[in-house]
């Protein structure tokens, strides 16, 4: 877990681009900053103009869990239920996994339920600074809203057919360029908004009861000794050893 | 001179004390690298391993034997067979466990034998799929058996 970053609430505003996705908004002048906050409190970022050098960060995270054998189905439910507790939703289901996604602000808390769910044999998550990325494409955005604004004045006042095929034809260029600049913004802020979580679950085999007598008895107790060894005993080490 | 003999004498206890357990490989198994006093393994993976270990605390065979059942029964080893009595090729008696084990892809079968000395416990084990290890079975109690503590 030292590896984890410290939170992705703490690293960004999560307040803003929650309502960014939300509201959907697109014009650059009222794109919020979602910013390094650089908030002490997870939960309750506190965001200024001081404090915002408008880092963009996209954080995804992969669980490999241990259940038990036969709960697979339930724990997949389960994974769902958290998912939506803190104001996410289901991304995808398989057999064997889920993908939920969840708002950047609830990512560690969406992980520790998860993790209380079985037995974390593996967990990985990755953080992409996507600010320059971003931003570039504000500027760019801008400088094509204002060349298609003068190819409309031009096509406005022009008296040719040929001209006026011509400022179409650049025009219908523009304009797919600005949709594409747009989408890609807006997938931005929504991966910036979610996080993604992705889990895998293995069956973990059930203990095996002991018959005395041709009865089930209780799992007796094990007695702890200081011999590490036994631990190490069984398949997984003795195969897998290197 | 009190020097020299303290020396030899450390040499002898390192030679007589130190961790090690070997083991014969039969044709078509290799020795290969591992965490183990020593490891063989066919192409189609079917590995024993053997290591020394401090008999500590102190017990005999029976206390062992039950020890590690208790433990490869809680993490979801199924024995096939009660454990038999057996002797290794240069007369330690032991004891050998038997069990199946479903790792979540594959049903391995898995094979621990274990000898307690006044010091040491011996601890041989093998494992493979069902398939191959069944296949192999003969050349894998016979390497088993010819464990012996260096």
């Amino acid at each position: 877990m030292s590896a984890l970053p410290s939170s992705p609430a703490a690293d960004v505003t999560t307040t803003a681009p929650v309502a960014m996705a939300e509201s959907k908004t697109e014009t650059v002048a009222s794109l919020p900053a979602a910013t390094n906050a650089k908030s002490t409190s997870p939960n309750t970022p506190k965001t200024t103009e001081a404090q915002a050098p408008d880092f963009l960060i996209m954080y995804d995270g992969d669980v490999a869990m241990g259940v038990d054998d036969g709960k697979i189905a339930e724990t997949i439910d389960r994974i769902i239920d958290v998912s939506e507790s803190v104001g996410g939703h289901l991304a995808g289901r398989k057999d064997l996994g889920v993908s939920i996604r969840v708002p950047s602000a609830h990512f560690r808390e969406a992980l520790a339920k998860i993790a209380a769910l079985g037995e974390v044999l593996h967990e990985s998550v990755t953080a992409e600074d996507v600010s320059e990325e971003y931003h570039d494409a504000e500027v760019r955005l801008a400088n094509l809203k204002a060349t298609r604004q003068r190819l409309q004045e031009f096509l406005a006042k022009s008296g040719s057919m040929s001209d006026m095929l011509a400022l179409e034809h650049e025009l219908e260029r523009v304009s797919m360029d600005v949709d594409r600049i747009e989408g890609r913004m807006r997938f931005l802020r929504e991966h910036v908004a979610y996080s993604t979580l992705n889990v895998a679950l293995v069956a973990r085999p059930r203990s095996q009861p002991v018959v005395a007598g041709g009865k089930i008895t209780a799992t007796p107790r094990v007695m702890r000794l200081h011999a590490d060894w036994l631990d190490d005993l069984g398949v997984p080490k003795l195969i897998g050893s290197n | 001179m009190f020097g020299k003999v303290g020396l030899v004498i450390a040499c002898i206890s390192l030679v007589a004390c130190g961790p090690g357990s070997h083991l014969s490989a039969p044709d078509g198994f290799a020795h290969v690298d591992g965490e183990y006093d020593d490891r063989v393994a066919s192409a189609t993976g079917v590995v024993i391993g053997t290591r020394a270990v401090a008999n500590d605390p102190r017990a005999n065979l029976d206390f062992w034997t039950q020890a590690i059942d208790l433990r490869l029964r809680a993490r979801g080893y199924e024995p096939t067979e009660q454990p038999q009595d057996i002797k290794s090729d240069s007369g330690i008696p032991g004891r050998s466990l038997h069990y199946v084990f479903f790792d979540g892809t594959r049903k391995n079968r898995y094979f621990v034998d274990i000898y307690a000395t006044h010091r040491r416990i011996l601890l041989v084990e093998a494992a493979g799929d069902v398939a191959d290890f069944d296949g192999n079975l003969p050349k894998v109690v016979s390497t088993m058996r010819s464990a012996h503590l260096s």
